[in-house]
């Protein structure tokens, strides 16, 4: 754990920085207290708009800025050139001359060319694709026709990496999302079209089950789903008398306890309790305590004292 | 066939309740899915011979081939054996899945309901012909929602399902709270986990249905940060003790283009960090991006079982990956990897052989020039308890630029190793797939056939056969009009 700690603190660290160095140099221009240009057009300061220039069409020449704040007139600005951000959107300006500025850009109930704010998704859905409600269905229109990046922090792995994400934001998931989209996964039938394991999962999951890179068991009951097929296969023990699985290693009973702290899940695939509890009960067998040196029994057993009960008397 | 009655008569009587209204619908929007799937399996069987034929004494023993039976003194020397023998598993599910608008402003209704017909006994669930996944009323207005019916919550906690109500508040726009409660449903299964299916899966199987609590506060702090607060306990229906008590935390923040993600889930019976995970992913610079991952994992096992009583241990594991996408070309560069070590045991004899850490590679490159596309990935999962080496090969092509129909040839070679007795396994083959749209966004076919070599070494008369594989899928959309 201390180590998980020291990683942590780490990526915060890291993070923390980068935020900060992220946050910095940002402008946004208060075109509504310069209402007065407004007559010169939109081009006379955002030149390259018309011409696919992309360096000049947002990033204004602070020339501009300076012929009024020269110290004198106005107060000078430290405005230096801005730089645009990436939007992952595949706009371009220089493809859309015959809408106007204020088609996309212009407040609701403002006056003049000044009275701008940033587009919004809701535009461009207005002319593109099927209308706002089919944007959102899956297939119809790819994500990729109109963004490079669909929305930051989803990398190739986000699939199966967005736990803490949805978690943490569902309300922004569902802006791009419908809440089917998550149950074509979560509980989702083996349909070709809605893949979410690689092809031919069957053969080759066994690894993926021990190491964990998610949860199995968040989809799939350990006792009726892995158990069911194990158990039909013949890989499972349906009781003592028939084991035999584990003797390719040898001296597995005195090697079983460490393997079992450490795959608890996997073994819970094959094995019911009560074969566990034929050498682990106090109660009858052996009576070998199963319990780990940070056990705190007075915990677990405010909270189940039936799960106790299995193996104690007195509960 | 498992149809539970009180959710069943709830999902009636909501549907009696709003039929009237239902009639007079905005619209209803959904789909029905059918698929058909085939597959074979060349699964272990059983042997034995009378114990007093096998030289020897004791539990394990060996016969003159080799083989290891386990023994049972005046009865049988038991085994599984490799015969050979191949079966075909032929399972067919239907769903239907649909959402409607009342003519109340606000007030729908939701549903997904799946049947599993021709299944054979070898796949999984196939006694579970009917299976009522969703059936709840939503009244959905700016500042609040209320839902009641069978519905599940993805949160912190991960994905729980459950016959009940819920409530969230969102009046304040960057703050929602939300309650729930109702009867549990077992994670995965729809269905109460003292129902048939457990009773079947285990001897020790709870003989109770569970009560579901739980509430949930959440933030959102612009397009900057978000984070929610979850709190969940099950209760066993006769309230003698809990199924489970849960917590958990998870943030977000979205800077320029990096994005931040911190969460935690928590069990309070046993004290522990079932899953921690801190993750960073930059901003895509020259097409560049980066995401840096720390993890905790202990899986948590619900109170009713022993498992947790036998103190697993967990893992930590850092993971770190970076892609690589060009937009003139148009490509896209995965490389990966993580690394994982367990906590110590405190088990069994210091000389032990179990490993205790475990790596991960994977890489993949996704080249589509115009309609064609090439994928190819790779995949290392290197560790204690199996390990597998291989990766895909996709060739296809779309059928029209923009359009969601291709072809597509697959390739792929993966070499398992498994611990404990079952060996190795090499696995070749490929499969032609698709997926055509026959009327433009309404009705798709999806199918893929394929045949795999598989090759068995150092196992029960271990032998190479190939198996068949094949899936057709046809979705129907449907949609009357509604609105979100």
């Amino acid at each position: 754990m201390r180590r998980l700690a020291y990683l942590g603190a780490l990526v915060l660290t890291v993070g923390a920085g980068a935020l900060f160095a992220a946050s910095r140099g940002s402008f946004d221009f208060p075109h509504e207290k310069h209402a007065a240009l407004g007559g010169a057009g939109c081009e006379s300061c955002h030149a390259g708009i018309y011409s696919g220039d992309a360096a000049s069409n947002v990033s204004v020449d602070p020339a501009l800025c300076s012929g009024c704040h020269n110290g004198q007139a106005f107060p000078e600005v430290g405005y230096t050139g801005y730089k645009p951000q990436e939007s992952g959107l595949k706009f371009q300006h220089a493809t859309h001359p015959k809408l106007g500025c204020q088609s996309c850009h212009g407040v609701p109930g403002g006056e003049g060319d000044m009275a701008v704010q940033a587009a919004s998704g809701d535009t461009c859905l207005a002319c593109h694709g099927n209308g706002a409600t089919d944007h959102f269905e899956v297939g119809i229109n790819p994500c990729e026709t109109c963004h490079y990046d669909p929305a930051p922090g989803h990398t190739p792995d986000f699939m199966t990496q967005h736990a803490t994400a949805a978690a943490a934001g569902l309300p922004n998931c569902t802006q791009c999302h419908r809440e089917t989209f998550c149950v074509d996964c979560h509980d989702g039938p083996t349909n070709p079209g809605t893949q979410y394991h690689p092809a031919n999962f069957v053969t080759r999951h066994s690894a993926e089950s021990w190491a964990a890179p998610m949860e199995c068991s968040e989809c799939h009951s350990r006792e009726v789903f892995c158990r069911d097929c194990h158990s039909n296969q013949g890989v499972a023990q349906d009781g003592r008398q028939n084991g035999g699985y584990h003797d390719g290693v040898a001296n597995w009973l005195q090697q079983h306890g460490a393997a079992a702290r450490q795959g608890m899940e996997s073994c819970t695939t094959c094995h019911q309790q009560t074969e566990c509890l034929a050498c682990h009960s106090a109660r009858e067998g052996w009576r070998v305590n199963p319990h780990g040196p940070d056990f705190d029994p007075q915990r677990a057993s405010d909270r189940s004292t039936q799960s106790c009960a299995i193996c104690h008397t007195g509960y | 066939m498992t149809v539970h009655r009180r959710p069943f008569f709830l999902f009636l009587a909501c549907a009696m309740v709003w039929l009237p209204s239902a009639a007079q619908a905005q619209g209803i929007r959904g789909d029905v899915r059918l698929n058909w799937g085939w597959m074979q399996l060349q699964p272990f069987a059983q042997d034995s011979v009378p114990e007093g034929d096998v030289s020897g004494s004791g539990l394990q023993r060996q016969l003159a081939n080799g083989t290891v039976v386990s023994c049972i003194e005046g009865d049988y020397c038991r085994w599984y054996e490799n015969n050979g023998q191949r079966q075909d598993i032929m399972p067919f599910t239907q769903d239907l899945r649909f959402a409607g608008w009342t003519g109340v402003q606000g007030l729908s209704f939701h549903g997904q309901m799946r049947t599993r017909l021709g299944s054979d006994d070898l796949w999984p669930r196939t006694d579970q012909k009917f299976d009522l996944l969703t059936g709840y009323l939503s009244y959905n207005r700016s500042a609040f929602q209320i839902k009641a019916g069978r519905m599940y919550r993805a949160s912190g906690l991960g994905y729980y399902n459950f016959d009940g109500a819920s409530a969230v508040w969102r009046g304040l726009g960057w703050l929602w709270v939300e309650g729930y409660a109702g009867w549990s449903l077992a994670r995965g299964v729809n269905a109460p986990r003292n129902g048939s299916l457990y009773q079947d899966a285990d001897l020790l199987a709870t003989d109770r249905r569970g009560y579901l609590f739980g509430g949930e506060i959440g933030f959102r702090g612009g397009k900057v940060f978000s984070g929610s607060a979850t709190y969940q306990r099950e209760l066993r229906t006769d309230e003698l003790a809990l199924y489970s008590e849960r917590a958990a935390v998870d943030l977000r923040a979205l800077v320029g283009g990096w994005a931040f993600d911190g969460g935690a889930s928590y069990d309070f019976a046993y004290d522990q960090l079932n899953d921690a995970r801190v993750r960073i992913t930059t901003p895509q610079v020259l097409g560049i991006k980066f995401a840096a991952q720390a993890r905790h994992y202990t899986p948590f096992f619900d109170y009713w079982t022993i498992w947790s009583a036998f103190s697993p241990v967990g893992f930590n594991e850092g993971r770190l990956s970076g892609t690589w996408t060009s937009r003139s070309l148009p490509l896209l560069v995965e490389l990966g990897g993580a690394y994982r070590e367990y906590e110590d045991t405190n088990a069994g004899p210091s000389n032990t052989t179990i490993r205790k850490d475990g790596y991960r590679g994977f890489g993949r490159i996704y080249w589509s020039p115009d309609k064609w596309y090439v994928d190819a990935r790779y995949r290392a999962e290197d560790g204690f308890g199996g390990s597998r080496y291989g990766g895909d090969l996709v060739l296809g092509r779309y059928l029209a630029t923009g359009s969601a129909s291709y072809v597509a040839l697959r390739g792929t070679a993966t070499e398992t190793l498994y611990e404990f007795r079952e060996g190795e396994r090499y696995v070749v083959g490929g499969a032609v797939e698709g997926s055509y749209d026959i009327t433009k966004a309404n009705l798709t076919l999806d199918a893929s056939l394929g045949f795999y070599q598989i090759e068995d070494k150092n196992r029960p008369l271990a032998d190479t056969w190939t198996e068949g594989r094949a899936s057709v899928g046809l979705r129907w959309r449907f949609n009357t009009g509604g609105t979100r």
